[in-house]
């Protein structure tokens, strides 16, 4: 072992006249494992929470909209065949996108206007993969609760077809399965009394919950079958909309200038389509997240940085205790560079250890909030144990500076968390005492590590660590022999 | 001249507080031989200390030279002054100066170390000087667990360590009562008939500059007698 090293080592472990300083280097190696837990956890449930709702909004929301700048338009069938065969396009699908007014029947005032999504649930399900978001779910015009209804109403008034509601809108206007609804399309002159409109309605029935986990597609929409819906606007054979999926959401806006160059509507004004991506769509949602990610970043940065400073002013109180030392190794024949080493050594192996452990703590609890209801088995909890068994197995190779009660308290500590883990899964719907989805859009927490981000934040930190080492060392090693062995 | 060891020529070192100068050596010429036993003695603040500093290469004069064997050590740049030292110089102090958190054998292989020798080796080496000024049953001990005249003879070991040209002595027994200063005094001595040891040992005490081979007394910065 250099002796830099050996010095550097003992330095840290020191426990008998300069113990307090084992104590601080403790402290210190706890402020930069703090700092690098802190971190990770953040930016990995900001990074899982955005790459979840990605997910969800992509599992159900169509990489691309083509649009006619005219608005309806027909013979929609050639455009999405046009577009299915250009190059990374999955499917295609057509869609009447409009909002009405729903009254529930029984009830006497229109309760909500919702998005009405009319759809050909073959080719729809190739795009968004609607039916796999409603249970127990056929067809939108036969059903046993169309049927039902029928018998029910005994031919007082018509059905004319199946609703597929939101799970959030069927909770919110208080209907279920089997229910029926009155659309409110449009208002048409009352041959009753001339000057003055009626409400044109049709009735349909609720034959399904559409339930994605993304609270404001489920709190927004409303699925008809695409023919209902053109008999019901009277707008037969025409489209509002072309939904577009691709191979990779990522792909979206090349395929997007593709669409327009390789698509046209009627020749003239308005013949290129338009086109919306996801990312478009959504850019606000996912700008404002990148925005908060930096902003909670820099803030907890802030952490690691205090820890920095911990650590140079552990040192420049290293290097006072020791001037005398550093007199009679520089008598020795020790180098500037030698005493440098010593003290950059110890600023290091603080970055390394503090990196090391923070990276434990911080990627353990981003697993223990990933899994957290039911997939996660309790037993894990013991993992915790981990951290104490992996720094007494570092013992045996490296110099820590940790003492025997060092030791003993994180051992205790260890065990208590993870018992306590065992005995208490984390359930962050108790934690925060709502239902997290309407919050959150989301059902659960997602964490997602970038390894590629732990791995830069702990070089990072072991290089701020390193800086600040940097200072206090230069100063030990410009210390005059004489004055320093002189030095009380 | 072919026995001297050590020349020092017309050697200077003054002190600057800022503005002024305070002149501590002013012109001092000696000789030592090898094998030889010098004690410098003198009045405190005389500057006996700051001659040694120099002669061990630990910090450099104002004007003047001092050869070990014909060659300038002060001619070297800091990293081979620092190897001098390393290698030639071995250094006691009245304090003992030994690093509290290493153990005997350790602080003792620490020269060895700094000249990077492999840790066996260095240790090795330590632990027969330790077993020669009689501490083998402490090599483990830390310094605060040892005595002070115990802590002066690992001291010495460690100065011994890689055989130095000359070992130099700052009042290495003035910390110590009188009856452990003379075993020091002895161990001083024995390791200087058995290896042919140079010594320069600053010292106030009577009985030791009495022992030794030449007697050169330092009188306001200048060598006023050599017995």
């Amino acid at each position: 072992m250099k002796y830099e090293w050996l010095i550097a080592s003992r330095y840290l472990k020191s426990r008998r006249k300069q113990a307090f300083i084992s104590i601080i280097s403790i402290i210190s190696v706890g402020g930069v494992s703090l700092g690098i837990a802190a971190v990770i956890i953040v930016v990995s449930t900001l990074d899982g929470f955005s790459h979840g709702l990605k997910e969800k909004f992509l599992a159900n929301e169509a990489h691309i909209i083509v649009q006619s700048a005219r608005g309806y338009f027909s013979d929609y069938q050639d455009k999405i065949e046009e577009i299915e065969a250009l190059d990374k396009v999955v499917a295609a699908s057509p869609l009447i996108l409009s909002q009405l007014a729903v009254q529930p029947q029984g009830s006497e005032s229109i309760e909500a206007t919702i998005y009405i999504k009319a759809i050909d649930l073959e080719q729809e399900d190739r795009v968004t993969g609607f039916s796999d978001f409603v249970k127990n779910f056929g067809a939108f015009n036969q059903s046993q609760f169309i049927n039902e209804a029928r018998i029910r109403l005994a031919g007082k008034e018509t059905i004319t077809g199946g609703i597929v509601l939101g799970y959030h809108v069927a909770r919110k206007i208080g209907v279920v399965p089997g229910d029926v609804l009155r659309l409110i399309s449009k208002m048409v002159p009352n041959p009753a009394t001339p000057g003055s409109f009626m409400p044109l309605m049709r009735n349909f029935v609720v034959v399904g919950l559409y339930q994605s986990g993304l609270y404001i597609h489920d709190n927004a929409f409303g699925f008809i079958d695409l023919q209902t819906a053109q008999k019901l606007y009277q707008k037969s054979d025409q489209i509002n909309m072309i939904e577009v999926r691709l191979v990779h959401a990522d792909m979206a806006s090349t395929v997007s200038d593709r669409i327009k160059q390789e698509v046209s509507f009627e020749p003239g004004l308005g013949a290129i389509p338009i086109t919306t991506t996801w990312m478009q769509s959504r850019s606000d949602f996912f700008q404002a997240f990148e925005l908060e990610k930096i902003v909670t970043m820099i803030v907890v940065a802030l952490i690691i940085l205090v820890a920095v400073f911990n650590i140079a002013s552990t040192l420049i109180l290293m290097v006072m205790e020791k001037t005398q030392d550093i007199g009679i190794l520089r008598a020795m024949g020790a180098s500037k560079q030698g005493i440098r080493n010593i003290f950059i050594f110890q600023g290091g192996t603080i970055g390394i250890l503090g990196a090391i452990l923070g990276t434990v703590l911080g990627v353990y609890i981003c697993w223990r909030l990933e899994f957290q209801v039911g997939s996660f088995p309790r037993w894990y909890g013991l993992l915790i144990l981990l951290v104490p068994v992996v720094l007494q197995v570092c013992r045996r190779f490296v110099s820590l500076p940790i003492s025997a009660t060092g030791f003993l308290f994180i051992w205790c500590i260890a065990a208590g968390l993870s018992l306590y883990f065992i005995a208490q899964p984390i359930y962050l719907d108790k934690i925060l005492g709502r239902d997290l989805s309407a919050v959150y859009q989301l059902n659960r927490l997602p964490v997602k590590i970038s390894w590629g981000f732990v791995v830069l934040m702990n070089l990072l930190s072991m290089a701020t660590c390193w800086l600040a080492a940097l200072y206090p060392a230069s100063k030990a090693s410009q210390l005059n022999p004489v004055e320093a062995l002189r030095h009380e | 001249m072919n026995n001297n060891l050590i020349r020092v020529g017309d050697l200077y070192k003054s002190y600057y507080d800022g503005v002024t100068e305070l002149p501590v050596l002013k012109g001092i010429d000696l000789e030592v031989k090898k094998a030889e036993i010098v004690a410098v003695v003198g009045a405190s603040g005389v500057g006996k200390s700051t001659l040694l500093h120099l002669l061990g290469g630990l910090d450099r004069p104002t004007d003047g030279t001092v050869l070990y064997e014909g060659d300038d050590i002060f001619a070297l740049n800091d990293q081979e002054l620092d190897r001098f030292r390393n290698k030639e110089i071995g250094f006691v102090f009245q304090f003992h100066y030994l690093l509290p958190e290493l153990t005997a054998l350790e602080n003792v292989a620490m020269p060895g170390l700094i000249a990077r020798q492999k840790p066996d080796v260095a240790q090795n080496r330590a632990r027969e000087l330790l077993d020669y000024v009689g501490l083998v049953e402490r090599l483990e001990h830390r310094p605060s667990e040892l005595s002070g005249g115990e802590r002066q003879r690992v001291a010495i070991a460690r100065a011994l360590v890689n055989q130095p040209k000359v070992v130099l002595a700052d009042e290495p027994t003035g910390n110590l009562d009188q009856k452990t200063s003379e075993a020091v005094h002895d161990l001083l001595w024995t390791l200087n008939a058995q290896f042919d040891q140079t010594f320069i040992i600053v010292t106030h005490n009577q009985t030791l500059a009495q022992r030794a081979d030449r007697l050169i007394q330092l009188v306001d910065g200048q060598v006023s007698d050599q017995v």
